[in-house]
């Protein structure tokens, strides 16, 4: 699971290197966030903006790391493509991420989480 | 297509049989994409069909298939005239009855730590798919159903 990390003033960037978030690589990425993130308490925004699909176990890993944030953060997802905001929409978790266009509006967005 | 001279399986876009892996799985749905994207079916209905194909797919591999090694699943994808006809088959546990007729979101909790992780699977299948069909006989699994191209 290939995931940079960029520190953009408090909100910690991590940008997806995968085509997916799948069954098959769900706890992967789960882990490997759960590493990423580990001491940083700012904002937490994912740049999604290449994964081309997401399934309900992936669905599952994103609401994992949401739930690593604790009550006080939620967990910002920046430019879904067209199934990944399609499953957030169907299964209503579009309610529960922070959703953005894309990073520079996420990174923009002081008020956000 | 002129249906009358086509035969039965003229319209027949997918027909395959793979290892019920989750690898497995990741690469019929990218095969079924490119196939699809040559046709002239809508870009949603081609995400549509992916994400119907994570859902069914997957849960064969991890309920009715786990822990069957070399078992495998048929994929038959047959064009129609309003859409695509999807059918599964496996030699797996048979399917609970009650995953067939509807299924609910997972509560929402108030607080976010409660959130759950896994449930919406069944859910997301239903949302995309109409006429679902499953029949059990002589130990096979064959799952059938329809997706339309969504409006615009």
């Amino acid at each position: 699971m290939n995931i940079d990390s960029e520190l953009r003033g408090n909100a910690k960037l991590l940008i997806l290197r995968e085509a997916r978030i799948d069954a098959a690589g769900a706890m992967a990425f789960k882990e490997k966030v759960r590493t990423l993130i580990a001491d940083h308490e700012g904002r937490v925004v994912l740049d999604m903006g290449r994964v081309e699909f997401l399934d309900s176990s992936g669905l599952g890993a994103l609401v994992a790391v949401m739930k690593m944030l604790g009550r006080g953060r939620s967990l910002e997802l920046a430019g879904c493509g067209p199934v990944v905001s399609k499953v957030l929409t169907l299964t209503r978790m579009d309610q529960v991420f922070v959703l953005h266009d894309d990073v520079e509006t996420a990174l923009a967005a002081r008020d956000a989480a | 297509m002129p249906s009358a001279a086509a035969g039965p399986v003229a319209d027949s876009l997918i027909q395959v049989r793979f290892p019920a892996t989750e690898l497995a799985v990741r690469a019929q749905i990218a095969r079924v994409r490119a196939c699809l994207a040559q046709t002239c079916t809508s870009a949603a209905l081609q995400e549509n069909v992916a994400i119907l194909l994570g859902e069914i797919l997957n849960n064969i591999v991890e309920h009715s298939l786990a822990g069957q090694r070399d078992a495998r699943i048929t994929l038959v994808i047959t064009r129609e005239e309003a859409g695509l006809h999807v059918e599964t088959q496996d030699s797996g546990r048979p399917l609970p009855p009650q995953l067939l007729t509807s299924a609910r979101l997972p509560e929402m909790p108030a607080d976010r730590v409660d959130l759950p992780e896994s449930g919406f699977g069944w859910f997301i299948i239903h949302a995309l798919a109409d006429d679902m069909v499953y029949e059990r006989a002589n130990g096979t699994n064959r799952l059938s159903c329809r997706l339309t191209e969504p409006a615009r």
